[in-house]
């Protein structure tokens, strides 16, 4: 149990912090809960570059990345014990944003992760398994656990490493990216300009399209489509073949059950934070010099309610 | 550069461990390289690309550098840690040098250099020739020109005013290898300078330890890391300063005889340290000893009168006479505290050793007669206008008694063990800092510093005035040094005592740190037109940022007809303070002002009538807007 000096530490750490929120992402929001974090990890001088970063970093994507380092650093230093450490580890991986925490299955893939420490004596294993333990559907997580935690008697004289827990920490603000979307790192997404088109066209649809004089490209991806096997054709582009992912099958509740795969040239915008972050499955399928219309037949043998989305050109 | 620095940082690990210790520091390290390897893949997929890659590589490499010396500090045990630590400096110096080229030589150094070229090539101290061929010379600076008051000869000899010393000590490593071999001689004093101060910690009873806790941050850190690599004296003095110190504790006169020669040799200036330092040496000593101290310190002023035909050179013998009290605490409490030159903010580390003289008579008898040796120096700086070091990297004038603060921050270090970690969070962002923009060390001495600068211009709102700042005294100062004599009151009623840890230090700072954000984004009373925080449309610095001796102007925003500046602004009634050659007008917030000619400084009312973002604008003639004061 925390004394009443850590108490009274943590609660003056997070006014601090909460006053010093500048930006409204869950992160951002998230930073008083990441004070006490800092401050129950023993490491409570993290709350200091915490203050910083969110005071100096106007750019998005680079200040989460650096709170996630100051955090990562927290826990590389901490030597609280491995059950704390991988309950406070899941917490930050999993619990933020906080309104998109469905209880009862991260309470259930909470204790798995305490429980896998605690055999081990260790919070590697245990953090990782939490990140990349599925929380839909439930009864997958449970079954990961009960042989995890088996397993975890039998590898009990693994050492663990502080460095493994914070190598995954750093990246927490995308949690769900790390968990779902390895393919972003080796081909991350990108955007250009873009003009939207809006197209969802049925199995069976013909269209044709005007080029605008400087597209290069044409953003297409799936809808209703998450359970068709990767490399699936959806259908032609100027007789070429399409393929495309589902939209959203790298949301959290589809990613288990899909059978898509990440794009080949992702166009998707990185969507939500922690574990919640997802990539949309937007495809880009490159436009040859001088093309001025596009003509797309979508596949009448797919599914009658799947669609093809003509997203954009850029 | 990337390479000698992985190079470097893979083999410092063989130099402090063996066995598994070594097997753990690599394995940290290559941990490390995963997880920068890690974030900068991440930062790619997610977008995070707002960042300098150049910044980041130093960091990366000053963060391998922390982690082994975390693992140093760790040890059990290290034996022969002097001759380790040298390695080590060396190593580094070795990477550091060839960021530094990243800027021009500045401040003294080409100066320095182009005695060392003269004496190299033409065997002399003229420097005429090389001034006439200066886009030929090798200090990469075709606009140099003599500094005001150089010593010149009857027959059209341009000297330099600074002391040959340093020169000759530079010509061999620049008859060698040029620039850099005139910088690897400065480096390789820095070498010796840690191997001289290890041994001396060791000699005054520092517990080893201690020494491995404290010794990376000297080494690695400011001001020991950005002086060694640069071609001033300091480094150099701090070595002969640490020598003379170890050879009177030792009383081996082999040893310090040579060392204050140096020492005063390097600079007419330090001959002041040798005047405070010779008596407590000759306290009973035979008569020949006697005559060779006082050709020792005799002969450098005999050095400066042959090349200069003055034995004070640019100085007089007025620069001892006390002067205004207020200069000497206003030269005080900057060396200490300010924002952009103080101990405090620029090597707070030393920050200890300064704590240390309020527990006098526990100290080692090593840091009492360093500060004894100190006294006449300091006491001369103090009131000088350049106290702050002017164009140079911060703290100029004390880099020679870092040797002495470091023995008092290690004497300190068992009763304040917890300040370490915030004093090298804060010390590894000035090393990063340095290494990273090596030109940025130089300051116009505008009362701002670095990070209120950057805060401004990030802003739009005078973070600057959340610093103190001496050079330009501001509220800030006052609460500083306020703070500073409270808590050294303390420190001396505690008897040393520290009850303070990084659990309780950690929330009171995030809460002074929240408080800094909010206030920082508040406007202020005071508006310095030339700062950071105002948008300048328009207009130009005075006087110009490589202006000689800068610092005893009054700065200010020239602006003529068309020219506009926005700064944040309270609502009231403010002191504008001007100098224009001829009438002009100005539009301040809607309401136009019509000034009078003033070739001189002078001030006059204006009224804002809303709090928040103001535009000036010059609508008529040209001026020099100094700054604008609220007074109610």
């Amino acid at each position: 149990m925390p004394d009443r000096r850590s108490l009274v530490i943590a609660i003056v750490a997070a006014l601090a912090c909460a006053a010093s929120v500048q930006f409204a992402t869950p992160v951002d929001r998230a930073l008083p809960f990441l004070a006490v974090v800092v401050v129950a990890l023993n490491a409570p001088i993290a709350v200091l570059p915490l203050i910083v970063v969110e005071n100096v970093i106007p750019d998005e994507p680079t200040r989460l990345l650096a709170i996630g380092i100051v955090m990562a650093i927290a826990f590389a230093s901490t030597k609280t014990s491995p059950i704390i450490t991988t309950l406070l580890a899941v917490l930050v991986l999993r619990w933020i944003p906080f309104h998109n925490v469905v209880l009862w299955r991260e309470l259930i893939i909470l204790a798995g992760a305490v429980a896998v420490a605690y055999v081990m004596n260790g919070a590697s294993l245990a953090v990782i398994l939490a990140l990349f333990t599925p929380a839909w559907p439930a009864k997958v997580a449970v079954m990961l656990f009960v042989i995890a935690i088996i397993a975890a008697f039998q590898l009990r004289r693994v050492k663990g490493s502080s460095v493994v827990v914070a190598l995954v920490i750093a990246f927490f603000p995308w949690s769900g990216l790390m968990a779902r979307g390895w393919g972003a790192f080796f081909r991350p997404p990108h955007q250009g300009n873009r003009q939207y088109l809006g197209y969802a066209l049925k199995p069976g649809a013909t269209t044709t399209i005007d080029v605008p004089a400087d597209a290069t490209a044409v953003i297409v991806s799936g809808a209703n489509v998450q359970r068709l096997p990767c490399g699936t054709i959806l259908g032609t582009l100027n007789g070429k073949p399409v393929t495309a992912p589902d939209w959203g099958f790298m949301r959290r509740e589809q990613f288990f059950s899909s059978r898509n795969c990440y794009p080949h040239d992702p166009a998707g915008r990185i969507r939500d934070y922690g574990w919640s972050a997802w990539i949309d499955g937007a495809e880009r399928i490159g436009l040859p010099h001088g093309t001025r219309t596009i003509r797309v037949d979508v596949d009448p043998r797919l599914p009658k309610e799947a669609t093809l989305q003509v997203e954009a050109f850029e | 550069m990337i390479v000698s620095a992985a190079i470097v940082l893979a083999i410092l690990p063989f130099v402090f461990f063996r066995g598994r210790e070594l097997a753990r520091a690599l394995t940290n390290e290559l941990a490390l390289y995963a997880l920068a390897l890690g974030v900068w893949v991440f930062a790619q997929a997610v977008g995070a690309t707002d960042f300098d890659p150049y910044i980041a590589i130093v960091f990366v490499a000053i963060a391998q550098l922390t982690t082994i010396a975390i693992q140093i500090a760790a040890t059990q045990q290290l034996s022969n840690q002097a001759t380790r630590f040298a390695i080590a400096a060396a190593l580094v110096y070795a990477v550091i040098i060839p960021t530094q080229f990243r800027g021009a030589l500045d401040g003294d150094e080409p100066f320095y250099l182009l005695v060392t070229e003269s004496i190299v090539h033409d065997h002399d101290l003229d420097l005429s020739n090389q001034y006439r061929d200066i886009a030929k010379g090798d200090t990469g600076r075709p606009d140099l020109v003599p500094q005001p008051g150089d010593p010149t000869g009857p027959h059209g000899e341009q000297y330099s005013r600074h002391e040959p010393f340093l020169p000759l000590l530079m010509v061999p490593g620049y008859a060698l290898f040029g620039v850099p071999g005139a910088i690897a001689t400065i480096a390789l004093f820095g070498v010796l300078l840690v191997r001289s101060l290890v041994r001396w910690l060791e000699d005054e009873g520092i517990s080893d330890a201690t020494i491995r806790a404290l010794m990376p941050l000297i080494v690695f850190g400011p001001p020991v890391a950005f002086y060694a690599v640069r071609i001033w004296p300091e480094v150099p003095a701090a070595f002969c300063f640490v020598e003379a110190l170890r050879g009177v504790r030792q009383q081996r006169a082999q040893r310090w005889i040579p060392a204050l020669f140096a020492l005063v040799m390097l600079k007419l200036r330090f001959v002041l340290i040798g005047v405070t330092l010779v008596p407590v040496i000759l306290r009973g000593r035979n008569r020949r000893l006697i005559v060779v101290t006082g050709a020792i310190l005799l002969l450098p002023l005999l050095v400066v009168w042959l090349v200069s035909g003055s034995a004070t050179n640019v100085h007089t013998w007025r620069e001892l006479i006390p002067v205004a009290p207020m200069l000497y605490v206003k030269g005080l409490f900057g060396l200490l505290l300010d924002g952009a030159t103080g101990i405090a903010f620029q090597a707070p580390l030393f920050l200890l050793g300064i704590f240390a003289l309020a527990q006098w008579r526990k100290m080692p008898e090593g840091f009492r007669l360093g500060a004894i040796a100190s006294l006449i120096y300091v006491v001369t700086l103090l009131p000088r206008s350049e106290w702050h070091g002017g164009w140079s990297p911060p703290l100029r004038y004390i880099v020679v008694f870092i040797p002495v603060l470091a023995l008092g921050a290690a004497a300190m270090y068992e009763r304040s063990k917890w300040w370490l970690a915030p004093i090298a969070i804060w010390t590894i962002g000035i090393t990063v800092h340095g290494i990273a923009e090596p030109w940025r060390l130089f300051h116009i001495a505008n009362g701002e510093n670095a990070v209120g600068e950057w805060l401004s211009v990030m802003q739009h709102s005078d973070f600057s005035r959340m610093f103190p700042s001496y050079i330009r005294p501001n509220f800030a100062a006052i609460v500083a040094a306020l703070a500073f004599v409270a808590a050294l009151g303390a420190w001396r009623l505690s008897q040393g005592a520290s009850t303070m840890s990084a659990l309780r230090l950690a929330p009171c700072a995030a809460i002074l740190l929240a408080l800094f954000f909010h206030f920082g984004r508040l406007p202020g009373d005071r508006i310095e037109f030339e700062d950071a925080h105002v948008i300048h449309n328009g207009g130009e610095l005075y006087p110009y940022e490589y202006q000689v001796a800068r610092f005893i102007y009054r700065g200010g925003w020239l602006m003529k007809h068309g020219d506009s500046l926005s700064f944040l602004a309270k609502r009231g009634r403010y002191v504008l303070f001007y100098a224009s050659t001829q009438p002009a007008v100005i539009d301040l917030g809607g309401h136009a002002f019509h000034l009078d000619k003033a070739p001189n400084y002078t001030m006059t009312v204006v009224d804002l009538p809303i709090t928040g973002r103001v535009t000036l604008r010059c609508l008529d003639g040209s001026i020099n807007l100094d700054r604008m004061d609220r007074r109610d």
